[in-house]
């Protein structure tokens, strides 16, 4: 215990030396989290946000107040928030970064692991019986909260699979519950789940109606990402260790638990994105 | 030879004085029949066992203070669907149940706990989950009972619960609480249900509700009997567990006690037509048992005095000799009748049998002589020669055999179980009895009836009986045409039907000895399958109740267990614990405020609630979901199905429809509020005591001595040799005082099982000797005992064929199976010795002609036990057709090719 309080002190006292050149002044950081379809409001969100804000603050070392975080539900203002002008970290889904990366000039410096493992796998869940190939989806609609993005979900999430027909409708949905339900009942709707989603999925009372017709390679599941390269190097390496150490310490963990977040991770690859993607496939290259 | 003389002489003397033979036989008949009388039959199931044994005696010593441990089991169920409501069956089972309380046979009934005294002590007995459910109810900082308790309608009651989903059922919540979470979301569900079954049937949901008083009204009945009344799962069938008055468990005690309950039965269905009463328990398979086989035996003895009078005009040459050999076995029989009063003063369900093995054996003792006798001219000739001849040729045999017979019978003596080892005492004496008459009754008998036809002049010429015809004259002569063929061939047929019969068991399930058509068995099936009783349970006594918990708590940690019904259930399981809990209840229950109306229902106003409370519920389940929290989810999808089927129902309501709810809804807040009221009062009672109960539930769980009794439920089928035995082990570790049905069977089934094969193997040894005293020649012995150890081998064989196996009841045949096969043996091998003809068709007339007629009279005789409904009867017919059949096959067919070829080998 006493050695793991002496390694999180370290680190954040090296973080806040190290952001000392950055922050110095006044100048203030915003966390973006734009997560598309997940639950909530930015409002019903900010109890949350704020724990967040605290917590890299803490992690840097810097004064309460100098982070903030905001929580924006859809893609739409989640972009245009990282597109204002200022200092911004952004947390986003793969599937965000993956579709404006480039965009909006967003540098990955972790990411973050929900479960156990940290790349994600995604299911593609029908009625049973209804749908064997990528062939079979032609004139069906498919419902995910990653739907905002089609060449994404065509891409990194189905490509392995085979080539979704063109007559197949990408759609975003944040209510997937109903979504799922729509599928059970027989109509032409398949639904793609994220891990918590599929984990759930057991517990249905109609999940005896559907099945899992394709599981897509591991992606990464959420990024924190240095919009602009705002924050220099040294400042990012600093912040990085610090934030990886959070989940060693009870209070850290408490925030993570909070937001239904594990841990941060270093990255081991770099990410590929849409532009740098040839054809989607694999989420890192 | 010496032995042929002595018959022959003892014959002799007993023809030169018939009627004084026979005056000093029937003195001793009449004393025997005086003394005979005194005998009892004991129709106990409880003297089988042996009396010494321990747990025999615990089950008395239990018995004598507690007569529900052998209760009858009354089943009240409508006689089919729809015939009775269960008002109406409550009705029933509470009006029977008092009459049965007032039957002087009836010592106690047990149908429901009061629910009055369950309202107000409800709270001291439940579990203290329960109270801390409540208490969430009522109590919490978001109760949902006290945060819906201010709304003045359903509307209303439905915009505040979507409320208090958008404020408290988020996915922060769901993810900090945790279990307590999902547990509320599956409350919501239920509660939301039932405001559907409400929009349903208001008004009889509502009268439901109201029906119901304390923690019942609340949901909050786990782990008491619905409503208070023993019932089976779905609760259509109603239980009453009636105590017999007195431990007597005879069959005459127990048919008396059926006999009055019955009667109230009858009585009370006569206004009831739509209510059908069945009965389970031992006393009414003990009931039905005998009189099962009451029915049957006098429908077997029908059966078997119409066939034994065909084969007596089949087989004797003068009739009259088959009723002869009737007296002299009859007085046989009556000996040792006699003689069962001085060995045991008694006979039990078991040895009762003994009278008709004693016929079915003592009957071939007679038909040998009388045979040879016929064979030899009976009166025709000179008649006291041709018996003094008869006698010359059979009486060694027939003594030998029956001797060994006696002997195999007495072997039985070595079995720890009474039943068998007293059949074993009567029945060996009762051969020796029959043997004495067939050596001294029998030969007076034919002179005396010889020297009446002589002097009627009615001595005439030899008749030819169809036995003549068919065996002596055509038969005989063929048997030993072929012999090292037939050898080959039963040599074959017997290693072919031991590999065949090698897993014949003994099947220990009474049940499967009961008609398949037994009402009681039928009950019990039914009982299994729709409830948690058992008519089979192990009793223990515990001197208080620290002893009862412990037991209770040890029993819990074995699987072979499924639960144990106490008193405790009903008693506070930990004061200290409940006190605090009752205290915050009362102070919880009497913050609730109530409003005195309600506002009438609108449909649209609550059409317009119940879309905000779905918009609300499924919100919160897609919030679950994506978040992963899958019981929580499925939890809000249950509510989210019900508020939509709500939806629905009042979109598509009847226009009377809103009166109805207003009505339901008013008086839904009734019942609330008086169930609460309840709460509040009985939270200020004392603790129950064991004093305080109910008499009927003191009845139940509580002895005359005042010691606590606990049932042992067996969590498997008792009739399986393996759960059985693990069972019981477990309910000694529990408890080594325990006893009960369960204890003593298993106990019984091993000595049986065992005691069977120890005497089996006694007793084989002895007859092998009594043979070798006998023929003085090991050869002799084993070819005598050929037709019996080959009989026996093919009749297993057959019986793995045919499906049968031993049980309790068959068992019974296997003595006389070995006394007949051992009878031909040994007559088929003295009649060889006497004759000494190289060729053996004298052998197979003469002493073939007796086994047959003997075989075929027992077969006839017990065969048409095999047309009994009873299946152990029947089985018991069954196994004795097939075992004397294969003897007498053996006997008269293998044995006499066995000893062609044996003498041409030796040449």
């Amino acid at each position: 215990m006493r050695r793991s309080l002496i390694t999180v002190g370290g680190a954040l006292l090296l973080a806040g030396l190290s952001l000392a050149g950055d922050t110095g002044g006044a100048t203030p950081l915003e966390l973006v989290v734009c997560a598309p379809g997940f639950p909530g409001t930015t409002e019903e969100a900010r109890p949350a946000m704020d724990r967040l804000a605290s917590l890299v603050a803490d992690a840097a070392g810097w004064p309460a107040g100098r982070v903030s975080a905001v929580y924006e539900p859809e893609a739409a203002a989640g972009r245009q928030r990282l597109a204002l002008p200022g200092h911004r970290l952004a947390l986003v889904p793969f599937s965000f970064f993956w579709t404006y990366a480039e965009e909006l000039d967003l540098d990955p410096i972790l990411q973050v692991a929900r479960a156990a493992k940290s790349d994600e796998i995604w299911s593609l869940v029908a009625r049973r019986g209804e749908v064997r190939h990528p062939a079979d989806l032609a004139g069906w609609q498919v419902r995910s909260v990653a739907g905002f993005s089609p060449e994404f979900v065509r891409g990194p999430l189905l490509s392995s699979w085979g080539s979704v027909p063109l007559s197949t409708r990408i759609a975003f949905a944040s209510r997937i519950l109903g979504a799922l339900r729509q599928a059970a009942a027989g109509e032409k709707v398949a639904v793609l789940l994220d891990p918590p989603q599929t984990r759930a999925l057991d517990s249905l009372p109609f999940h005896d109606d559907l099945e899992v017709v394709m599981r897509s390679p591991g992606v990464p599941g959420f990024l924190l990402c240095n919009r602009g390269q705002d924050l220099s190097a040294g400042t990012v390496d600093a912040l990085t260790s610090a934030l990886i150490a959070t989940h060693r310490h009870k209070a850290g963990r408490a925030v993570l638990e909070s937001l239904r977040m594990a841990r941060f991770e270093p990255l081991t690859a770099p990410v590929a994105h849409r532009s740098t993607a040839a054809g989607g496939g694999a989420g890192k290259r | 030879m010496q032995a042929h003389t002595l018959f022959s002489t003892l014959a002799a003397r007993i023809i030169r004085h018939p009627v004084a033979t026979l005056a000093v036989c029937a003195l001793a008949l009449g004393g025997a029949v005086s003394v005979g009388l005194r005998v009892e039959l004991h129709t106990s199931r409880d003297e089988l066992g042996p009396a010494d044994d321990p747990d025999q005696q615990r089950l008395a010593e239990i018995r004598a203070e507690y007569p529900g441990a052998a209760s009858l089991i009354v089943r009240v169920a409508a006689t089919s669907p729809g015939a009775a409501d269960r008002p109406a069956l409550r009705a029933f089972a509470d009006d029977l149940a008092a009459a049965l309380r007032n039957t002087p046979s009836v010592a106690g009934v047990f149908h429901r706990v009061d629910p009055g005294w369950l309202a107000e002590n409800g709270l001291w007995i439940a579990p203290t989950g329960v109270l801390d459910e409540l208490s969430a109810l009522l109590a919490a900082p978001d109760a949902l009972l006290a945060g819906l308790s201010g709304a003045d309608g359903l509307a209303e009651w439905n915009r505040r619960l979507a409320g208090r989903i958008t404020t408290g059922m988020t996915v922060e919540t769901a993810a900090r609480d945790g279990a307590s979470a999902v547990e509320q979301g599956r409350r919501l569900a239920a509660l939301l249900a039932a405001q559907r079954d409400f929009l349903d049937r208001p008004l009889a949901v509502a009268a439901r509700r109201a029906a119901r008083r304390g923690l019942a009204a609340l949901g909050g009945e786990a782990g008491l009997p619905a409503d208070g009344y023993l019932t089976s799962r779905d609760g259509s069938a109603i239980y009453l567990l009636v105590a017999p008055a007195g431990s007597d468990d005879s069959v005459p005690a127990r048919r008396a006690f059926l006999k009055a309950v019955r009667a109230q039965v009858e009585r009370l269905q006569a206004a009831e037509p739509g209510i059908a009463v069945t009965f389970a328990g031992q006393p009414a398979l003990t009931v039905d048992e005998a009189t099962a086989i009451t029915r049957d035996t006098w429908r077997a003895a029908l059966l078997a005095m119409a066939g034994v009078a065909l084969l007596t005009l089949a087989m004797f040459r003068w009739k009259m000799h088959a009723v002869l050999i009737l007296i002299a076995l009859g007085t046989g029989v009556a000996w040792a009748y006699g003689a069962v009063w001085l060995e045991l003063g008694h006979l039990n369900l078991i040895s009762a049998a003994f009278l008709s093995t004693l016929v079915g054996i003592g009957v071939d003792y007679g038909v040998h002589p009388v045979s040879e006798y016929e064979m030899e001219g009976a009166h025709t000739v000179d008649g006291s020669e041709a018996i003094r001849r008869a006698y010359h040729r059979t009486g060694p045999a027939v003594t030998v055999g029956a001797l060994t017979t006696a002997v195999a019978f007495f072997s039985l003596r070595l079995m720890r179980f009474d039943g068998f080892a007293e059949l074993g005492l009567v029945a060996g004496g009762g051969v020796i009895f029959c043997l004495l008459a067939t050596l001294i009754v029998l030969p007076a008998l034919l002179s005396l009836h010889g020297r009446r036809r002589r002097a009627r002049g009615t001595g005439g010429g030899v008749p030819r009986a169809l036995i003549d015809r068919l065996w002596v004259d055509r038969a005989a002569i063929h048997i030993c045409r072929v012999p090292r063929a037939v050898i080959a061939a039963s040599v074959a047929l017997t290693m072919l039907l031991a590999w065949v019969g090698r897993d014949v068991t003994i099947n220990t399930d009474l049940r499967a000895m009961l008609p398949a058509s037994s009402p009681t068995l039928a009950t019990e099936r039914l009982m299994a399958a729709e409830s948690d009783l058992s008519p089979l349970v192990c009793l223990a006594l515990s001197p208080d109740l620290a002893t009862l918990r412990d037991l209770v708590r040890r029993a819990a940690a074995e699987p072979t267990i499924a639960r144990v019904d106490s008193i405790l259930p009903f008693l506070p399981d930990d004061i200290d614990a409940t006190r605090p809990r009752l205290a915050r209840l009362a102070r919880a229950a009497a913050a609730l405020t109530w409003p005195r109306h309600l506002t009438p229902v609108d449909r649209d106003d609550l059409a317009g609630a119940l879309a905000t409370l779905e918009a609300a519920v499924t919100r919160a389940g897609e919030a679950a979901f994506s978040a992963g929290l899958g019981p929580m989810a499925q939890a809000l999808e249950a509510a989210r199905a019900a508020v939509a089927a709500s939806r629905r129902r009042v979109a598509t309501a009847p226009s009377t429809a809103p009166a109805d709810w207003t009505a339901g809804q008013q008086q839904l807040l009734d019942s609330i509020r008086s169930a609460v009221a309840d709460i509040d009062r009985s939270a200020r009672l004392p603790p129950p005591t064991s004093a305080d109960l109910p008499d009927p539930l003191r009845d139940r769980f509580v002895t005359t001595r005042g010691r606590f009794i606990a049932f042992l439920h067996p969590a498997g089928d008792l009739f399986d040799p393996g759960f059985r035995a693990a069972y019981v082990a477990a309910v000694k570790r529990v408890t080594p005082q325990a006893t009960g049905f369960p204890v003593m069977f298993d106990k019984i089934a091993t000595q049986i099982t065992a005691g069977f094969g120890r005497a089996a193997g006694v007793g084989a040894l002895l007859v092998v000797g009594v043979l070798f005293a006998d023929f003085r020649r090991v050869g002799l012995t084993l070819l005598a005992l050929v037709p019996l150890a080959m009989g026996l081998v093919w009749m297993q064989g057959i019986m793995q064929i045919t499906g049968l196996s031993y049980n309790f009841a068959n068992l019974v045949a296997i003595p006389l199976i070995l006394g007949v096969g051992i009878d031909n043996g040994v007559h088929l091998i003295h009649c060889y010795r006497l004759t000494r003809s190289p060729r053996m068709t004298r052998v197979i007339a003469h002493t073939g002609r007796a086994i047959l007629i003997a075989s075929l009279t027992t077969m006839v005789g017990f065969g048409s036990l095999a047309t009994a409904s009873h299946r152990g009867l029947a089985s018991l017919g069954l196994v004795l057709l097939i075992g004397v059949g294969c003897c007498l096959i053996t006997s008269i067919v293998v044995l006499p090719n066995l000893l062609v070829v044996l003498r041409r080998a030796r040449r």
